[in-house]
């Protein structure tokens, strides 16, 4: 009796063991962060490494100019990007949650259909103007946000479709507060059309000359902020605060929507109703 | 360009003085690494990574004494020697600055003649200062592992760091000090330390510093007393390291030479991994 009580214990042991290590062995990365800069010290120059489909979550890739890499695909879930120059990298169908984005060069890169869920941004609390990721000419199309990047640069870029929704509550979310942070972010010029900003911070944001088309901007917070000369047909403004901003220039102002106050052009501004 | 090194006088405000600083660096860079960039195919003889504490404890004086004996030590006639009997007749040389964050403070550089030593001295020199707060050494040794000795530009026979710090880890990192060390000397590379005994960690830190931090065939530990004594075991480590000879038939000769600082004794003591 007591013989084949061991073996049982030993069999739940042994069970647990190869658990513990399948688990460890499923979490780690494809490469090690000095793997991965030695492939971008020995490649050619001008030629684009390879990252595609590759799990590397986790690891610290901080500090690096990955030259234009490819990594369509590929898994980036809590990397270190901080510092790092992924300039003109094509990040398309990344994950990139939970990674540190703190002073990263996204300009110029393909971002479409990535998700970048709660990245790190900021060292500590305090905005520090210096630490903000870069994403001027960045195409982000359909790329899904949930972040806090107030003051970042996504001049130029190319925002179709993006979402940066509230998150959903219930299971398989990480959200643990309810808004983008957004705050004077600029995007002069960018192409957002149907973009959903919903509910996000947004107050000293610029979208000059900005194509927002049908954009959900419904309760978002857009006081002060530069709406001069942007596209608004169909956009949503429907709860939004705007006090302050300013619409001159702007176009399609007669089929946005919740804008129902009245607009003084000397000021190139909104009453509030 | 050279009015840099002149002694302060009252007219010239700090602000001149950093603005030169930046000046004559960016332009000493710019040289250098467009003769980096010449010669970056040819062997060296050892590829060097200076890798200096800026934490809390590291003031302003602490920070410039530490450079400054690096400048020196690189400027020392047997240290010059020592690079140009080599092999190779050339070194390549890069500091880390580490604290919270390790940083590169100062790109590869090549040494094969005493002018290109002079003209890196003075980089060093130039270097603005760094700093941080915590003495996260495992980060560091992270970080050289991963970011730095890949991307050595040249050939090397031997790839050195020298570690120099007034305290131990207190970064509580997710790896430990002796683990990321004993995965540098896989990658064959010897890791020496310059433990400076000053400070609340002065009596136990050179212990510390050789079961957590010295690696590798023929590492070793050479202790500075305190800060003022760092350019005397600097300029003692780099001829050893530089020469690739035994620590112990090194320090030994190295009693016979002149010491830099002709005021301060050969002390510190050498304990060497077989």
């Amino acid at each position: 009796m007591k013989l084949a009580r061991d073996g049982w214990l030993r069999a739940i042991l042994i069970a647990c063991i190869l658990a513990v290590f399948y688990a460890q062995s499923a979490a780690a990365s494809d490469l090690t962060a000095r793997q991965v800069t030695v492939r971008l010290f020995e490649a050619p120059a001008g030629e684009r490494v390879d990252f595609n489909d590759l799990n590397l979550t986790l690891i610290d890739i901080s500090g690096l100019d990955f030259k234009k890499a490819v990594f369509v695909g590929a898994d980036l879930y809590g990397a270190d990007l901080s510092g790092s120059n992924l300039s003109g990298t094509d990040l398309s169908y990344t994950r990139l949650d939970r990674s540190s984005i703190i002073n990263t060069n996204f300009s110029g890169a393909d971002l479409t259909d990535a998700t970048l869920l709660r990245p790190t941004t900021f060292t500590n609390t305090r905005f520090d103007r210096s630490e903000v990721a870069n994403f001027t000419g960045a195409k982000l199309v359909r790329t899904r946000i949930f972040a806090r990047l107030d003051g970042a640069s996504f001049r130029e870029a190319d925002l179709t479709d993006a979402d940066f929704s509230p998150l959903e509550s219930g299971a398989n979310t990480i959200a643990t507060v309810p808004h983008n942070m957004l705050t004077g972010a600029d995007f002069t010029r960018a192409r957002m059309r149907g973009v959903d900003l919903q509910q996000g911070h947004l107050d000293f944001a610029i979208f000059r000359d900005a194509d927002l088309r049908a954009a959900d901007l419904r309760a978002a917070e857009l006081n002060q902020a530069d709406f001069r000369g942007a596209n608004l047909a169909g956009a949503n403004f429907a709860g939004a605060t705007v006090a302050g901003a300013q619409f001159a220039g702007a176009k399609g102002l007669q089929s946005a929507k919740g804008l129902g106050v009245a607009i003084r052009p000397e000021q190139g501004g909104l009453k509030r109703p | 360009m050279l009015e840099v090194f002149r002694a302060p006088t009252r007219a010239r405000t700090v602000f001149e003085r950093a603005i030169k600083r930046v000046a004559l660096f960016g332009l000493l860079s710019f040289i250098s690494l467009a003769a980096i960039a010449q010669q970056t195919l040819q062997p060296v003889d050892t590829a060097l990574v200076i890798a200096v504490d800026v934490s809390n404890s590291v003031d302003e004086r602490r920070y410039r004494l530490q450079m400054n004996g690096i400048a020196k030590a690189l400027e020392d006639p047997s240290v010059i020697g020592t690079i140009l009997n080599g092999a190779q007749g050339a070194i390549l040389v890069s500091i880390v600055a580490w604290s919270d964050r390790p940083q590169i403070a100062l790109e590869w550089m090549r040494i094969s003649s005493r002018e290109e030593a002079f003209a890196v001295a003075a980089l060093v020199r130039a270097l603005p200062r760094i700093t941080g707060e915590f003495t996260c050494l495992a980060n560091m040794l992270r970080y050289l592992n991963d970011k730095v000795l890949p991307t050595v530009p040249a050939p090397a026979l031997r790839k050195v760091v020298d570690v120099s710090g007034d305290g131990k880890d207190n970064c509580n990192s997710r790896i430990a000090t002796p683990e990321i060390r004993d995965e540098l000397v896989g990658y064959r590379t010897i890791i020496n330390g310059l433990p400076i005994l000053e400070g609340s960690e002065a009596l136990t830190l050179e212990n510390w510093y050789r079961d957590n931090v010295q690696g590798g065939p023929g590492s070793f530990i050479l202790a500075a007393e305190s800060f003022e004594d760092f350019g005397r075991a600097i300029r003692q480590k780099f001829i050893v390291e530089i020469s690739g000879i035994d620590p112990r038939d090194g320090l030994r000769s190295l009693a016979s030479v002149q010491p830099t600082n002709p005021g301060m004794p050969d002390r510190g003591s050498l304990r060497v991994r077989n």
